[in-house]
């Protein structure tokens, strides 16, 4: 395994205040992770959006989160007041979101978008940001970056739109991706290619990522671990590659809730929630 | 006769005074008891398609019959077919009213179409899909969106319809929710012997469902599917 050290996370709780007292909806989690792809799976309202936006500073009020231990690249991220946030915000940290159509800001030039990072976190003057969000821009796949430099978010596709979107989180070269749901708002067939270019340009950079996904099969075949969540709890950690043969009930109704013309003709299997209930 | 009969259909829509062609000479036949599903990537007329066999797009040229009944543009269903033909959509959080008590939602095809005993008929419906009786008091917000989809469902059901279009109807859930879903949807099609058409983008929903698939590009069919050929995993080859 990489060096394991790049993010560490101790008893992680996420909460929020409600009539019947605080509901904690992320329960003390802890996992570390190096400059490696790692998958953080389960259903809707398991956590782990919640878990994400705690990393990135985003749980919004009245949220609370506590954690023993939040530790990025040697530094204390629990100890951030809101300002220093913003500046680790994109240059240390990005975050893509699932749907472009709602990320990206309708009324801004996608050029402006993409160079934002670099006005905010660096000294780079206008004609290098420039240059260097058309390179960005090049180097999503973008078949002509001047002409999407000058475009607005209607007027690109839903595949196009995420490209900028990761262009303009990766422009800052931050060292850990958090992608929340990429792909689940794009044709089937634009998702393994969006997929495959983030990767390529994570590595690249050398950058960790934390996939989010509900979509097992996916982080089998493009994340290196795999912790899958369960009601705000950690219930299951593995090498993605062994997400097919896991032992957990719960995993394995995931994986295997799958369709497929193999399935034709038969029911498939549902998670029993009484007894996966009882057991956590 | 089949029960969905279509030749030569097409629709037009005016964008900004330009002409947009979105079904070009549809033809198609849908047998009694079958599952047929439509797949093709975003904006190649599947669902267009489906909303002119649901009566909902009424602005169309060629010739249709469903049930045995021949169906004229830019006329609304009349008789039967308004209570055989029914539709499920994408989006449970948009397709049931916010503010009315998921009670009121479920006897309201009851009421229009003058039916007896509709408290008794939504208790029933809603014992179909899996609820107890007491879901009737509850509001939209206050069910999760595999539930909402359960109710859609059942109000598509009450009318004990031979022909169900479903729209999409698992892509807004989660996979373990979808599972759920579609193993309701086997049930009932096995018990009420109703005919299905799915339209859905993930060839996978497809090849699980379907007896029989169409892969529409540009408001065309572009490939027919039998069994066989979904067994293989053609609907997910390109």
């Amino acid at each position: 395994m990489a060096d394991p050290t790049l993010l560490n996370v101790e008893e992680l709780s996420v909460r929020f205040p409600s009539d019947r007292g605080p509901v904690e909806v992320v329960h003390g989690i802890s996992f570390a992770m190096g400059a490696e792809k790692l998958g953080l799976v389960g259903e809707s309202g398991s956590g782990k959006s919640m878990t994400a936006r705690a990393l990135i500073g985003l749980v919004a009020k009245p949220g609370r989160v506590t954690a023993d231990r939040l530790m990025l690249d040697g530094e204390d991220l629990t100890a951030l007041s809101p300002r220093q946030w913003k500046h680790w915000r994109g240059s240390r940290i990005g975050l893509v979101l699932q749907d472009p159509k709602f990320a990206l800001d309708p009324v801004m030039s996608i050029g402006r978008q993409v160079e934002e990072p670099l006005k905010l976190h660096t000294a780079a003057k206008k004609a290098e940001r420039r240059e260097r969000a058309l390179a960005m821009l090049e180097a999503v796949g973008l078949p002509d970056p001047l002409r999407a430099y000058h475009s607005y978010p209607h007027q690109l596709s839903g595949g196009m739109g995420q490209r900028v979107m990761l262009a303009a989180t990766l422009i800052a070269e931050p060292r850990l991706l958090i992608a929340d749901e990429p792909t689940s708002a794009l044709d089937r067939d634009l998702r393994d290619q969006v997929l495959d270019l983030m990767l390529k340009l994570v590595d690249e950079r050398e950058m960790g990522l934390i996939l989010i996904s509900h979509d097992l099969d996916q982080v089998a075949r493009f994340c290196d671990r795999a912790l899958v969540m369960y009601r705000g709890d950690i219930v299951d950690r593995l090498p993605a590659s062994e997400l097919a043969n896991s032992e957990h009930p719960y995993t394995k109704t995931l994986w295997a809730c799958r369709p497929s013309p193999a399935t034709f003709g038969t029911l498939l299997p549902t998670l029993d929630r009484v007894s996966l209930g009882a057991g956590a | 006769m089949s029960l969905v009969d279509i030749s030569d259909l097409n629709v037009t829509f005016r964008d900004q005074d330009v002409g947009r062609h979105i079904l070009r000479g549809i033809t198609l036949a849908i047998e009694d008891g079958e599952t047929f599903g439509l797949l093709g990537p975003s904006g190649c007329g599947k669902s267009t398609l489906l909303r002119v066999i649901a009566g909902l797009n009424r602005d169309w040229h060629g010739s249709m019959a469903l049930l045995g009944q021949g169906v004229a543009p830019r006329r609304r269903f009349t008789g039967t077919l308004r209570r055989e033909v029914q539709m499920v959509f994408q989006d449970p959080y948009a397709s049931l009213h916010p503010r009315h008590r998921i009670g009121r939602a479920l006897r309201e095809p009851l009421v229009v179409n003058g039916l007896d005993n509709p408290d008794q008929r939504v208790a029933e419906a809603l014992a179909e899909v899996g609820f107890g009786p007491d879901v009737a008091a509850r509001y939209p917000h206050q069910l999760s969106g595999g539930q909402r989809q359960r109710i859609a469902i059942a109000r598509a059901l009450l009318l004990r319809p031979k022909l169900l279009l479903l729209d999409e109807p698992t892509s807004a859930l989660d996979m373990s929710v979808q599972a759920e879903i579609l193993n309701l949807l086997v049930t009932l099609r096995a018990r009420f012997g109703m005919t299905f058409v799915l339209v859905s983008h993930d060839p996978d929903v497809i090849g699980h469902m379907c007896d029989r698939a169409a892969r529409m590009a540009e408001g065309r069919i572009a490939a027919t599917f039998d069994r066989p050929a979904l067994a293989a995993g053609a609907a997910a080859a390109r």
